[in-house]
């Protein structure tokens, strides 16, 4: 019973947790339109609208079947009493054919929205019920394309068609699903290439994004072993010292130092290089450091002590004792500083200027419009700047889950 | 030492791969010209559509030009001001710049942009092209510092289908030469408002959308300040018109509902771009630019555009882009070639033929009225160019943000009124609700406006320093510097003392190699970290608006923090961050570790899938919580509706905190991660012990696990602390651009947004350092005492 709870517990914790990436994955998938359903479309759903041009010379319609019935289907629709006669709307299911119910004019109400049932609030048209036949009234007042939907059906079906060869249009609003698998290709393509313009495109923006990050992983893990060694295994004069001034470092906002930093790296003549974004990483970050010394702190101090004593050098221990015990953290290392120069803006806004040599995340930047609405293009950027970092993931998992030991019990 | 050399070959490798790597900015120039070029750097903000249409420009500046080669940066507008201020402060400034009115001012007051006049007379470019009111927004003091390029006006636009269909006779109907009258506006909005009979609304008559409210409220000739440009007063204070203008457009919008608010509209799932509203049928009449009409063209929609209408005068609100140039360009006259075919009647024809905005010549008005996509009506635009007043622009963004702040508050406040009162109201009750309602905005508005006028008068004086003494800028500063590093060294000598372990080590051989180990760090210590926090505490004693050299003003800095409420509710809106982030992160990954280590299957499934969203923090995720979070086609009101909980505003001043906070949720992980380490290390015997005594799980957890934990849990809380003091990119994303961190309505002023703020909207480098500098000592502060407090609590092996 007790399991049962904890693995419910953990199953709806998942889930919950799990849920963005799944809203990332469907979103990345709909078009604008399918985007902006109210309420949103759980999966990636499309509305079939085509568009509607009701004739604008002749304004009155009329119909031999005694029983047409214009359907007209958006959310809220213009509410007009029409004094001269009724108006007669048909609840029905999706199909036409299929009438289920009807409401006289004085019976129209609103209908609350759900998939199922068809939403109306009023109807804006006048339908004048004749004695024999059903006159549709002022039909063209209505805004073009201003409806989800318009159908026309008769009893016995079908007539969906017919009226829309005489009104010329048919405008319906069913949901359905449809992934825009093609977002993903005009996110790869590249933020200028989607308003038409040539584009260095994404697969260019993962190969730096590559590149920088594989450059710090290597330089975070190697410069890290290396000071927490040091940190770790030997007394040397200030150690104590120098290392709380290793902690005071991680306090240090980002926003004060970018300034100092640029002008450094400017007289260094390393701006719009990847060498900002590189070569501090191989300088040891405070965090890792700590991170590596308390697993080091855990490695019984036996098995230098022998080597010693075997004559072997603090580089030897290094390399041959110490590293290979090391190996769970500094993969974890190796994530952390992965995922952390992947998902940098700043860093590669302020130091890169050319437009092939844009990172990822910089590049879906670009995609972002104050005048169009590129929300999917967005998401699926989003969507491919995630998967490799998932994948590592994946890989490295097994390594972060055995348990980050942030604080030497033992030591 | 084999080993060693293949370091170092690795090293070498890395590093001239980088090196080839080493890119330039985007450079467009004219290759058939051989002659020594002039390279010319110019910096825009923009999307892909600007990069494209900047490079063809480009393209034809430099064919004429020859002898100049452009080195363009468009950079996206939410980091735009970051990146150019950073390479300015650095003396790799862009030549030419890229201005919107609102942020022009507070660049001009700080001496970051080059005066005109001379070269204007120099070239006899004819300012009588421009549209007066343009160079308004160009003036400072007297002074030309911008060239105007295109305008940005929001004029009234109508679906004549609506109106048609509402019975309008089409000789009412408003027209493009000229504005309707205030009351006949209301009329039509009232006419075309049109309700179902449970109160829904089946038709707005008109939408709050971009700049109405503000040009509304200036109908009848009030305003907030005494002039839009480089204003020195609140003309708040008695200010009737003012008040009137705005008690009639709430009144609009929040009694009669005639108008549809500007907060409705932003939450609702209308349209992302209002510009664009008239694509929903719902909507009679609404606010747009020339920019959107071929998009409602496209659409189908028969739409008419007209002047906005006028009270006692016609009004309304443009929004200026120009060009300027560096303050210390190495090339002003080439630049201002360049500036000036920017602001051009080619490109002004071009892009009003396109109706990419306003021209700003009037030279090109006709190819904009008679446009490439035969939209008519853009007469109406024109007109509204011809009575606009420039946009506001201070020497500080706190002005236009104490305005702004005080508006969304108000709406927000008479948007809640309205939700409350129109609940569940008939038909009957309707008139008088209006009319309360109409009461209730008077007394509202007149109420605030007193605190309105407070807030605009600090943010006029901010920008002021307090008179100092020779004491306070020399000597006291120079004293609290000593003092503060003998404390600190103090410190840091007992904290080492205490924590020596041996004292076999010192000195010597040991002390050689230990060094060696930690040289990377040492070196990156000395290379990136020390440099940078000594100029930071360097500059915070000065005055820098990183263009000009730094200014010494002593404790200056400090000293108007103390007055700034801001700085204290900064300090206030992070804390409340932590007390409620700590808690979260506390119990959620005790909880999740506890449940994992309690030795079920597929732990290892259900730690990857818990951790995992704590990978994903960045920027990139703006835009899946932004959608997630919208009050209306968000997913989680979807899903909240499901239990019947009615659609809550995420977004909003009043909630924007809370999201932010239990965004933390989502992160539980990455503390899940260290105590399940934690709860690793401690030995089952213990728990078997216990269970020998028959003690509960909940026991063992609060008597064992609980215990054996304090010292993660007191990692975890400081780290969590640390991090609060940080947080940035939630209130980045929530605001929606970087010029209006903070918001909505100052909810997510947590410190670290005021630093950015300081830094990089206001051009105020001192006083970022200045408050970068209390932060480290605040986290210095706040860490210790949490260590001191916790020697009492947390466990240790040593003391047992």
């Amino acid at each position: 019973m007790k399991r049962f709870w904890i693995y419910l517990g953990l199953c709806s914790i998942s889930l919950v947790l799990m849920f963005p990436f799944y809203w990332v994955v469907v979103s990345s998938l709909k078009s604008v339109a399918g985007m902006n359903l109210e309420p949103p479309a759980m999966y990636p759903a499309e509305q079939a609208v085509s568009s509607v041009r009701l004739p604008t010379a002749s304004r009155w319609f009329e119909a031999e079947h005694s029983t047409w019935f214009l359907l007209l289907r958006s959310k809220n629709l213009v509410a007009k009493t029409a004094a001269e006669g009724g108006y007669y709307v048909q609840v029905k299911d999706e199909k036409p054919s299929k009438l289920v119910n009807w409401y006289s004019d004085s019976e129209v109400k609103a209908v609350q929205p759900s998939r199922k049932e068809l939403a109306f609030e009023n109807v804006p048209v006048n339908l004048v019920k004749g004695s024999e036949r059903v006159v549709l009234a002022k039909m063209a007042r209505q805004k073009e394309g201003g409806f989800n939907e318009i159908l026309f059906c008769t009893e016995a079906g079908g007539a969906q068609t017919q009226v829309s060869a005489l009104l010329n249009v048919v405008h319906s609003d069913v949901r359905f699903a449809k992934a825009q698998w093609s977002n993903f290709g005009k996110a790869l393509a590249g933020p200028e290439a989607s308003i038409g313009g040539k584009s260095s495109g994404f697969l260019l923006f993962m190969r730096n994004s590559f590149f920088i990050s594989i450059m710090a992983v290597v330089g975070q893990i190697l410069s890290s072993s290396l000071v927490a060694f040091g940190f770790s295994r030997i007394q040397f004069r200030g150690r104590e010292l120098l290392f709380v001034v290793l902690l005071a470092t991680l306090m240090v906002p980002g926003q004060v130092t970018l300034i100092p930093l640029f002008y450094i790296y400017k007289s260094l003549g390393w701006i719009d290089s990847f060498l900002p974004l590189i070569v501090p990483h191989f300088t040891a970050g405070a965090f890792n450091v700590f991170l590596v010394r308390q697993l080091m702190l855990g490695i019984p101090r036996e098995l230098d002590e022998s080597a010693e004593i075997d004559g072997a050098s603090k580089w030897t221990i290094y390399r041959k004792i110490i590293l290979p015990n090391c190996k769970p953290i500094l993969i974890v290392v190796g994530l952390f500083t992965f995922v952390s120069t992947w998902q940098d803006v700043m860093g590669p806004l302020i130091y890169l200027d050319n437009p092939n040599s844009r990172t990822v995340s910089l590049g879906l930047e670009y995609f972002r419009s104050p005048y169009v609405d590129n929300r999917p293009l967005l998401m699926a950027g989003a969507l491919l700047s995630m998967i490799p970092v998932a994948i590592i993931f994946l890989f490295a998992q097994r390594y972060i889950l055995a348990g980050i030991a942030t604080t030497g019990m033992k030591g | 030492m084999k080993s060693l050399f293949s370091w170092q070959r690795l090293w070498v490798g890395l590093v001239s791969l980088t090196l080839a790597l080493l890119a330039h900015g985007e450079v467009v120039e004219n290759t058939s010209f051989s002659e020594p070029k002039t390279t010319l750097r110019f910096a825009c903000w923009g999307g892909a559509d600007e990069v494209k249409s900047m490079r063809g420009y480009a393209t034809r500046f430099v064919e004429k030009n020859p002898e100049i080669r452009l080195d363009i940066g468009v950079y996206p507008w939410g980091q735009y001001w970051a990146k150019v201020q950073t390479q300015m402060a650095s003396g790799l400034a862009p030549d030419v710049l890229q201005f919107y009115s609102g942020s022009f001012g507070v660049w001009v007051a700080r001496d970051a942009l080059m005066p005109l006049d001379d070269l204007v007379k120099a070239d006899g470019i004819d300012l009588g092209e421009f549209f007066p009111v343009t160079l308004e927004n160009c003036r400072w003091n007297g002074r030309l510092f911008a060239l105007p390029t295109d305008i940005a006006i929001w004029s009234l636009v109508y679906n004549k289908d609506a109106l048609e269909q509402s019975g309008v006779p089409s000789s009412k109907w408003p027209t493009a030469e000229k504005p309707l009258e205030w009351n006949d506006f209301t009329q039509l909005t009232k006419q075309l408002t049109l309700r179902s009979a449970d109160g829904n609304f089946a038709q707005y008559g008109m939408s709050a959308g971009q700049n109405w409210n503000l040009s509304m409220i200036g109908k009848e000739g009030g305003d907030f300040v005494d002039r839009p440009v480089n204003p020195t007063a609140s003309t708040v204070v008695g200010n009737e018109n003012l008040a009137q203008g705005i008690i009639d457009t709430f009144s609009q919008q929040y009694a009669e509902r005639s108008t549809l608010g500007s907060k409705p509209l932003a939450s609702g799932a209308f349209t992302v771009n209002s510009d664009t509203l008239l694509l929903n049928p719902k909507f009679a009449m609404g606010t747009t630019g020339p920019w959107a009409l071929k998009e409602l063209k496209d659409a189908g929609i028969r739409f008419g555009v007209s002047p906005l209408p006028r009270g006692k005068k016609s009004h309304s609100l443009i929004n200026v882009n120009s060009v300027c140039i560096y303050a210390k360009s190495k090339y002003p006259k080439e630049a201002f070639k360049f500036i000036k075919f920017l602001a051009s009647a080619e490109i002004a024809k071009e892009r009003g033929s396109t109706l990419g905005g306003i021209p700003a010549v009037k030279g090109a008005v006709d190819s904009f009225i008679h446009n490439k996509y035969n939209i008519p009506g853009c007469e109406a635009f024109i007109y509204d160019l011809t009575v606009s007043t420039p946009t506001l622009t201070a020497s500080t963004t706190e002005v236009s943000k104490a305005r702004d702040g005080w508006l969304k508050l108000l709406e927000e406040d008479l948007d809640a009124e309205y939700n409350k009162r129109s609940d569940g109201l008939t038909a009957a009750q309707y008139p008088k609700f209006v009319e309360d309602m109409k009461a209730l905005i008077g007394k509202r508005v007149r109420e605030r406006l007193p605190e309105l006028d407070e807030k605009l008068k600090s943010a006029l004086s901010t920008n002021r320093r307090p008179s100092m003494s020779w004491g306070s800028t020399f000597g006291l500063p120079v004293a609290a510097v000593v003092l503060l590093l003998l404390v600190t060294w103090g410190y840091l000598r007992s904290v080492a003392r205490s924590k020596t372990i041996s004292q076999s080590g010192w000195g010597g051989k040991g002390s050689a190699i230990g060094y060696a180990f930690i040289s990377p760090w040492l070196f990156g210590l000395g290379a990136f970290v020390i440099g940078p926090i000594l100029a930071a505490v360097l500059l915070s004693f000065t005055d820098w608006n990183m263009i000009a050299s730094p200014r010494w003003v002593g404790l200056s800095n400090y000293i108007t923090l103390s007055q700034n409420p801001g700085f204290y509710g900064g300090i206030r809106t992070t804390f409340s961050y932590a007390l409620m982030a700590i808690p979260i992160s506390l119990c959620g990954g005790l909880f999740t570790a506890a449940m994992l280590s309690s030795g079920i299957r597929g732990a290892d499934l259900f730690k990857a899938l818990i951790y995992f969203p704590a990978l994903f923090t960045g920027a990139e995720t703006a835009v899946l919580w932004t959608n997630m979070l919208n009050k209306d086609h968000g997913v989680l009101n979807y899903v909240l509706s499901w239990l019947h909980i009615s659609p809550i505003d995420w977004m909003d001043s009043s909630h924007a905190f809370l999201s932010v906070v239990l965004m933390n949720f989502f992160w539980v992980g990455g503390a899940m991660i260290i105590y399940y380490a934690g709860m690793k290390q401690i030995p089952t015997s213990l728990y078997e012990a216990a269970e020998l005594d028959g003690a509960t799980p909940a026991r063992k957890f609060v008597k064992i696990t609980i215990p054996l934990l304090s010292p993660v849990i007191l990692f975890m809380i400081v780290m969590t602390t640390i991090g609060s003091f940080q947080v940035f990119t939630p209130a980045l994303f929530f605001a929606g651009s970087s010029t209006e961190i903070g918001g909505p309505g100052d909810s997510l002023r947590f410190y670290s947004v005021n630093i950015y703020d300081a830094a990089f909207n206001n051009l105020k480098m001192g006083e970022a350092c200045a408050q970068a500098i209390i932060l480290f000592f605040l986290i210095f502060l706040i860490t210790f005492l949490q260590m001191k407090l916790s020697k009492r609590f947390v466990f240790s092996e040593h003391e047992s």
